[in-house]
């Protein structure tokens, strides 16, 4: 249950793996040819280009190695309001009179600290009258500064998919230009990595608890996943959610921000990635022009906690109004555990509308709409998911048997080679059709790279492609147990007009 | 040793400078080279005369991919039978195969099958590796011209969609889009169609063949394009034509006019205890092959459809930090006009104040147009971001099928940029006074707690009330 928040919802970048071009049309279809310059500044900074002669587009990405599992309690939601606060500008973008600026943000600080004090101990008037004060430095500052400077730039040079998003692992800046225009992200990005500044602090903060209003809270399964995810983990940080708990949202200060960012935006902590129709010397010269110069910063500190060993099954009751559904996860390994790419052939087998959740629970029972099964591939080990929505007026519970009955078969009986087989060329042939896509491609690759290295999108198909039946029955005993799991049956709040 | 260390020193302090001195102040100052490129032509990817129903082929020998789209008119917009028929044409199975089992054929050869209704048109695909295309051609053509519409099949969907169709209301974002047009276009039109249980009341296979017959055996419109690597391009032309020889072109009749019966006035659903007032503001406005449509196009950018930079993103999100999701919008068809609108959603007691900021920002358009500055923003965004629209082999097959469906000539993209770059000021100002909503004409949908957006801001700090844009009609959910 990977989750991933974005600064505007335009469009959420999944980390797909991407493959590389088969060589010949006699050849195996998912052979891997990926040609990608690679390069690391003196700084630590990486960076990996991929030319796509004649493609008249560039996608450009700069990825930090920074998600939620590096908050802590009190902080969660921090990496992705920063993500927010990092397309207000910097020294030099998005301001008038930088000097000015800096001195009107300490003020609206401190206005804001007065008014919180206020409707804390001092009744409604009072709150009244330090509200009215910090409103009208709020207004004082717009004066200051250059509204959405960043984005007039990038849009004006023919930008499209502007955006950033950040999940538990990765926070990532995407932007694609025409490709005589990628100095300008150079330009742009090491600028905001050295100079950012975090303007416009306290009505950005609304902006992403409306996010969170409109993401969870008012949705109709939202406050149900996130429960059953905490409920899954007991210590780790994967346990709250990417946009953060509100009373955290409401504790984060100005200078949270600029701790967290000195610690985790730094060129050593960061890959640049482009791909499409660019000149790879002229592009690594810009990347030296531009980021080299930016001190490499401190070690970012890594998450010290371990989630320990479950030692019991768990189980939420949910009421919502909703489609009545049951979710089981079970915990698995990291992303570069040999079990991860049979665990995913596992998921393959049992999802999709071909997959054995449908035929039996959809098709043959007809107790349930849809059903499916997923796994996470992760940074530190994360879970697999089994869910289904029952159909009309079907009891949740009673997919919970339905469910056990395709998990005991995987453990008793290897599935069949041709069902393996189907499985894992429809992994191996989405990673080859994601190559297609240069956005996809430079965000896979700036991702495995900070996972350890680039090259994984490249192996793990052929990992996938090397699972046996067997593999899979192993997999399915050693991690679908009762034990390890967490169960969540969501039920139908209301009758509701039909 | 020290004059060593001074000068090693001195380098250190240089180098930033040096830097610094190869990097612009300001990124205005970059020169950019030229970019040389043009949109791709689809005269040149088309397949001479129309016997053959292949349209457009589009090769990229780069990765051993191919993708084979059927592209159809399955029938009036707004019709239970096509939207019934159409996607039951996968579902439903063949003469010799089920669903599942053609879905499981195209897997095991790392493919993919889809087969979607729109609005205005039909779609079937096929993505394979480009040695399994003469095997993907044959089975679109079994699931277009010779499908099962299984009993089975059918009784899944028909429950499927009386499912979907109680749980409407479930998701407030959808409920309040769906309310939104059928309050803006009338129940009348064609996009406000949506199954329900009495659409199936009468159904049968019978009458699922009938349509079928009419729909394929004298289409007003079919045709396939071709993207990727394609192997061996004559044989499997000649296929294709073999394939689809019982396919005879009907007359091109002319279509019903689309009726547009727009309400205004305020709609307030009750949703208790919803932290988030869920808000639609617009009006009809017209089809993407109508005159105006680019000049409204440019104008929306500006207004609220350009992301950050626009105005009222600008003003409801970034200034107030009101909502989250704020923009505007042209919902709207090749053909048949949809609908312009903003939406956002905003904590309940900001709703009324969130409204005004958007009217006002409306009515500023109408009344002052754009600037100069903007004018020339949304131009640059609009042309600049052109070649995005032809990223792969695929969107560029689907780029000249739209062109087909939309009835465009073949010229519309190669002379996009100029059209777009001759928009002025006042031509802006003319299509958002002839399109924008007034305050009276506006169409308002309100999905949320309506006593706490009733209540407005209980600080007085906004005093707007929602009684101050019109009547406020409630309204159940429907």
């Amino acid at each position: 249950m990977p989750r991933t928040r974005s600064l505007f919802p335009l469009l959420v970048l999944l980390l797909g793996a991407a493959a590389a071009p088969a060589a010949g049309p006699a050849e195996d279809p998912f052979s891997i040819d990926l040609d990608v310059r690679e390069a690391t500044l003196e700084n630590g900074l990486r960076v990996l280009l991929v030319p796509r002669p004649g493609d008249p587009r560039v996608a450009c990405r700069v990825v930090y190695g920074v998600g939620s599992v590096n908050e802590r309690p009190g902080i969660t939601g921090i990496s992705h309001l920063l993500e927010h606060m990092m397309f207000k500008g910097t020294e030099r973008i998005g301001v008038k009179d930088a000097a000015a600026d800096r001195e009107m943000i300490a003020r609206i600080d401190a206005a804001h600290a007065a008014w919180k004090a206020a409707r804390a101990k001092d009744g409604a008037d009072a709150a009244a009258t330090a509200r009215a004060s910090f409103d009208a430095l709020v207004r004082q500052e717009k004066e200051l500064i250059e509204k959405d400077e960043l984005w007039r730039l990038y849009t004006t040079a023919g930008a499209t998919g502007l955006n950033a998003f950040t999940s538990q692992d990765i926070t990532a800046y995407i932007v694609t230009l025409p490709a005589n225009r990628v100095e300008l992200f150079f330009w742009l990005e090491a600028d905001r990595m050295a100079n950012a500044v975090m303007r416009e602090f306290h009505s950005e903060r609304e902006v992403v608890k409306e996010e969170r209003r409109l993401r969870t809270v008012n949705t109709p399964t939202g406050p149900f996943e996130e429960t059953l995810n905490a409920l899954a983990y007991t210590a780790h940080p994967y346990r709250w959610p990417v946009v953060g708990w509100m009373s955290d949202l409401d504790a984060i200060t100005r200078r949270d921000l600029d701790e967290y960012r000195a610690k985790y935006y730094t060129p050593r902590n960061a890959v640049v990635c482009l791909a499409g129709g660019l000149d790879a010397d002229r592009c690594l010269k810009l990347a030296k022009r531009y980021f080299g110069g930016i001190p490499a910063g401190p070690e970012p500190p890594r998450p010290a906690t371990v989630e320990p060993p479950q030692e019991g099954r768990r189980r939420l009751d949910a009421t919502a109004r909703a489609a009545p559904q049951v979710r089981i996860l079970w915990h698995v390994p990291a992303f570069d555990h040999p079990d991860l790419p049979a665990l995913e052939v596992l998921a393959g087998i049992l999802s999709g509308e071909t997959g054995r959740l449908s035929d039996r629970l959809v098709r043959e029972l007809g107790i349930a709409r849809s059903a499916r099964a997923d796994v996470d591939r992760q940074l530190y080990p994360s879970l697999f998911s089994m869910s289904a929505t029952a159909a009309g007026d079907v009891d949740p519970e009673t997919l919970l048997p339905a469910l056990g009955m395709e998990v005991r078969r995987l453990k008793n009986e290897a599935p069949g080679a041709e069902e393996v087989e189907r499985a894992r060329n429809q992994i191996a042939a989405r990673s080859v059709r994601s190559l297609r896509r240069v956005g996809w491609l430079s965000v896979g690759l700036a991702a495995a790279e900070l996972r350890g290295n680039w090259r994984d999108v490249v192996e793990y198909p052929k990992k996938v492609l090397a699972v046996t039946p067997e593999d899979v029955r192993r997999v399915a005993k050693t991690y679908l147990v009762d034990e390890n799991s967490t169960v969540g049956v969501l039920r139908r709040a209301e009758e509701v007009k039909k | 040793m020290k004059r060593a260390l001074a000068a090693a020193l001195a380098a250190l302090l240089l180098l930033p400078l040096a830097r610094a001195q190869e990097i612009p102040d300001r990124p205005e100052q970059i020169d950019y080279p030229a970019l040389d490129w043009t949109p791709p032509d689809p005269a040149k990817f088309r397949v001479p005369g129309l016997a053959g129903v292949v349209r457009y082929v589009v090769e990229d020998p780069s990765l051993p991919l191919a993708t084979v789209t059927a592209w159809f008119d399955a029938g009036e917009p707004g019709t239970a039978l096509r939207e019934i028929g159409v996607p039951l044409l996968l579902d439903g199975g063949t003469f010799d195969r089920s669903g599942t089992e053609i879905r499981r054929a195209v897997e095991a050869l790392g493919g993919r099958i889809s087969v979607d209704v729109d609005r205005e048109w039909a779609r079937a695909q096929v993505s394979v590796f480009s040695k399994d295309l003469p095997a993907a051609v044959d089975l679109l053509a079994d699931v277009l011209l010779r499908p099962g519409f299984r009993e089975d099949a059918l009784e899944r969907f028909r429950a499927e969609r009386i499912d979907e169709w109680n749980r409407r209301n479930d998701d407030v974002g959808r409920m309040t889009a769906r309310l939104f047009r059928q309050f803006a276009l009338g129940d009348l039109h064609p996009f406000n169609f949506h199954l329900s249980p009495v659409d199936f009341r009468d159904l049968d296979r019978t009458t699922l063949f009938r349509w079928h017959e009419e729909t394929f055996r004298h289409p007003r419109e079919l045709f396939l394009t071709l993207a990727g690597r394609i192997p061996d391009r004559e044989a499997l032309l000649a296929q294709i034509r073999k394939r689809f020889e019982s396919v005879v072109y009907g007359p091109d009749e002319p279509r019903p006019a689309v009726e547009m019966r727009p309400h205004h006035r305020i709609f307030l659903v009750d949703r208790p205890g919803a932290t988030q007032g869920n808000v639609r503001i617009g009006a009809p406005a017209m089809a993407e092959n109508d005159p105006d449509y680019l000049s409204f196009l440019v104008m929306n950018h500006v207004l609220g459809g350009g992301g950050f930079p626009s105005r009222i993103t600008k003003k409801v999100r970034s200034d107030e930090g009101l909502a989250y999701s704020v923009g505007s919008r042209i919902d709207t068809g090749m053909r048949i006009a949809g609908d312009f609108h903003v939406g956002f959603q905003t904590r309940s007691a900001m709703v009324p104040y969130a409204i005004r900021l958007v009217l006002d920002e409306i009515d500023r358009m109408r009344s002052d147009g754009v600037t100069d500055e903007e004018l020339a923003a949304a131009k640059a965004a609009l042309i600049e971001r052109l070649p995005s629209r032809f990223e792969t082999p695929e969107e560029t097959a689907e780029a000249f099928g739209e062109l087909e469906i939309a009835g465009f000539p073949l010229g519309y993209w190669s002379t996009y940029a100029g059209r777009i770059e001759a928009i002025t000021k006042e031509e802006v100002l003319r299509v958002a006074r002839k399109w924008l909503p007034t305050r009276e004409t506006a169409t308002i949908v309100v999905v949320g707690d309506a006593k706490a957006i009733l209540a407005g801001d209980p600080t007085g700090v906004h005093p707007e009330s929602l009684h101050d844009f019109g009547d406020v009609h409630p309204l159940d959910e429907r």
